[in-house]
């Protein structure tokens, strides 16, 4: 690669960054939100904490009143679901470098493979 | 001989629109990795809990029978609605409006100490109950389940805690006028840690009070 299209190469991914960052900005600044099609008159943060205050009361009536396995995977759906529009909207890693998922997931992917270890393997003493 | 005077700027110069960029995404990647060691210690202290649970499953039921939902809801809703409060502060920082983000920070931090306030509630409900630390062990029928438990929640009370010390001091800064819809890297790196706190209070409230 010669130098002018090296440069020129970084030059279109900086411009690329900087028009993602301002659709970012766009779509958190704007007063309505477009979801399936449909344009809802709140913002987007808004749109997303009514979503999540949903799902939690879904998840107190499922803990109401199922009792079986059925009850533990939903909630646990549930759970996963609300956090992952907490992390992707409200900290912003649906716009943001890749590098910081990979610095979130890494981790998480680590210790959710220790604990499901540690959960098929013999406990120890009671106490 | 000329007298020489030193204007002293409250706030550093702005850098140039690139160079403020990169300093915005360091502070942020630094903040990332932080969350990624918190991730770790989380995950020690509920995967504690969890393993218990699912040797006792009898014992944590009958603590979920007693306590009832009402409460840890209540929380888990102010909890949720804080993180709300939160962004829509960062959203008025970045159309310049120092008042809003003070207004929603504002909001944000009262949330935090109810959140406090009904833990502790919570926790005086639980001692009645005979669910102590129980470091060295008892006679009581919750014997072992209060140390997980409490290690767990208390470590992320102590969370909300420092997020509402920091709160303060962000709008503290903010009313100093060190934010602007150009720089407000310290507001987001604050809000990141915020709703970290939260997603771990998501899984608490699922693993410890509902599952």
């Amino acid at each position: 690669m010669t130098d002018h299209s090296h440069s020129q190469h970084h030059s279109e991914a900086a411009h690329q960054d900087a028009h993602a960052h301002d659709d970012a900005h766009a779509e958190i600044l704007a007063e309505t939100t477009t979801i399936m099609g449909r344009t809802l008159p709140f913002p987007l943060y808004t749109v997303i904490f009514g979503v999540l205050g949903i799902l939690t009361l879904f998840e107190i009536i499922i803990a109401e009143v199922f009792t079986s396995w059925v009850k533990v995977v939903a909630l646990l759906a549930i759970a996963i679901a609300k956090s992952a529009l907490v992390v992707i909207y409200y900290m912003h890693l649906k716009t943001d470098s890749k590098i910081f998922t990979a610095v979130l997931l890494v981790p998480v992917f680590i210790v959710t493979v220790s604990l499901l270890f540690l959960t098929i393997t013999p406990y120890g003493a009671a106490y | 001989m000329s007298e020489i005077t030193l204007h002293e700027s409250k706030q550093p110069a702005l850098l140039p629109p690139k160079e403020e960029a990169i300093r915005h995404d360091n502070y942020k990647f630094a903040m990332w990795l932080y969350l990624a060691s918190e991730v770790v210690l989380f995950a020690v202290l509920i995967g504690g809990f969890v393993l218990w649970r699912i040797q006792f499953p009898d014992m944590v039921k009958q603590l979920h029978d007693t306590l009832g939902v009402v409460l840890v809801s209540a929380n888990t809703f102010l909890l949720l609605t804080s993180s709300w409060t939160m962004v829509m502060g960062l959203r008025e920082i970045m159309r310049d409006n120092v008042p809003g983000l003070l207004r929603w920070f504002g909001i944000t931090a009262i949330l935090g100490v109810v959140f406090m306030v009904l833990q502790y509630v919570e926790y005086r409900e639980l001692a009645h109950l005979g669910i102590t630390l129980d470091f060295a062990g008892s006679a009581s029928e919750y014997a072992g389940l209060g140390v997980r438990f409490y290690s767990a929640t208390f470590f992320h009370g102590v969370h909300v805690f420092v997020g509402v010390i920091w709160c303060l001091l962000v709008m503290q800064r903010a009313r100093r006028g060190a934010f602007s819809s150009k720089r407000y890297t310290g507001v987001e790196v604050f809000g990141l840690y915020w709703h970290f706190v939260d997603v771990v209070w998501i899984i608490i409230f699922t693993l410890f009070y509902l599952v």
